[in-house]
């Protein structure tokens, strides 16, 4: 049985209208009766629901703040900052990768799903290219800085985050050590 | 099929020599892209198991209101999967607020475990997808959805009308709700 066009638009237009509002879809009985009568579009709408979720939290306004802590200048006076706290932070790395795995850490730190979707997007891309470039060490470096320019921002506005702020370093270089040793 | 994945035996009735072999032939036809639609809606794969465990229970209990004539089984089995889903979220929410240490909750462990389990594949593969969109649609829908910035604000920052950004996003997340299933 196939769903018509206009029932099909009409189901999107309250998909879109609670996600403009950050509105939580699920949570409209509009939204959950439409899908509830129209069940070949619930697989459509978990291909966007799970992109969404990735990205953040959609249903939250966020700050414009982290945006501009990805910019290169930001990034460039972290580094500084990281390459004297690494001196610090590498030597026990390989401990807490261990005994303090990511799972423990990340949570509270991510109390702030906006914190983390950035602080993940950011790690993920500039790994990445440190990847590319094959060469170990820039990879530490870069991802703590990251983490350090991230928490930054991050410290500003989520009181929670300042007290880790020395542990979530230690985290970043964890996971590096994953990604590189997959 | 596998009802009794992961878990204790849910019912006493449920069991493998209990399940009519056609009906068991529907579900296993149907399981793995089940799971695949919960685990994008659920935020763990474990709760995305539970769900799934709890819709096949309710899918062999209802079996016989199923009704080739008006509709197919996978429509069908996906309306209970959506069901299952709702009422465990539902019930998540409803739980009492656990503290942990410090300030964090249930709720706050619940989400970001679930963020400490998106896998790296699964990154990509949202990645892939955001390379899908055209480039203005996937700005706007990355500075709405991630950067948190308002209809207006995307709008002046990229010069648009601000009819134009919304249709913009509208168009994004359509293109992602088409994305080519492989499953």
């Amino acid at each position: 049985m196939s769903v018509s066009p206009e029932d099909r638009a009409e189901v999107w237009r309250l998909v879109d209208r609670a996600l403009d509002a950050r509105l939580d879809p699920l949570a409209d009985p509009r939204v959950r009766a439409a899908l509830d009568r129209h069940p070949e579009l619930l697989e459509s709408y978990a291909e966007v629901h799970a992109t969404l979720r990735r990205l953040g939290d959609p249903t939250r306004e966020q700050s414009r703040t982290p945006r501009r802590a990805s910019r290169w200048p930001y990034w460039i006076a972290a580094l500084v900052a990281a390459s004297i706290a690494l001196a610090l932070v590498i030597p026990s790395t390989g401990e807490r990768t261990e005994s303090d795995p990511a799972t423990l850490v990340m949570p509270t730190f991510s109390t702030e799903s906006r914190v983390r979707a950035l602080y993940t997007s950011t790690l993920e891309r500039k790994t990445s290219a440190a990847e590319s470039d094959g060469f170990d060490h820039e990879h530490r470096i870069t991802v703590g800085n990251l983490s350090q320019s991230t928490l930054e921002v991050a410290t500003r506005e989520t009181p929670r985050v300042l007290a880790l702020q020395g542990r979530t370093v230690h985290l970043g270089l964890a996971i590096l050590t994953s990604q590189v040793r997959r | 099929m596998r009802v009794e994945t992961g878990k204790a035996d849910p019912s006493p009735t449920l069991r493998r020599e209990n399940i009519d072999p056609a009906f068991e032939n529907l579900l296993s036809a149907t399981e793995s892209r089940v799971r695949a639609f919960l685990r994008r809606l659920a935020d763990s794969d474990a709760d995305a198991d539970d769900a799934l465990q709890e819709c096949f229970v309710r899918a062999w209990r209802s079996r016989d209101r199923f009704d080739a004539r008006r509709g197919s089984f996978p429509a069908w089995i996906m309306r209970i999967a959506f069901h299952s889903f709702l009422d465990l979220r539902d019930a998540q929410k409803r739980a009492p607020r656990l503290l942990g240490d410090g300030d964090v909750d249930i709720e706050d462990f619940r989400e970001s475990t679930a963020r400490d389990n998106t896998c790296i594949e699964d990154r990509e593969e949202v990645e892939a997808r955001l390379e899908t969109l055209r480039d203005v649609e996937r700005d706007v829908l990355l500075r709405f959805h991630r950067d948190g910035e308002s209809i207006e604000e995307i709008a002046s920052r990229v010069g648009l009308p601000r009819g134009t950004v919304k249709s913009h996003l509208h168009r994004a997340r359509a293109r992602l709700r088409r994305r080519p299933r492989t499953t």
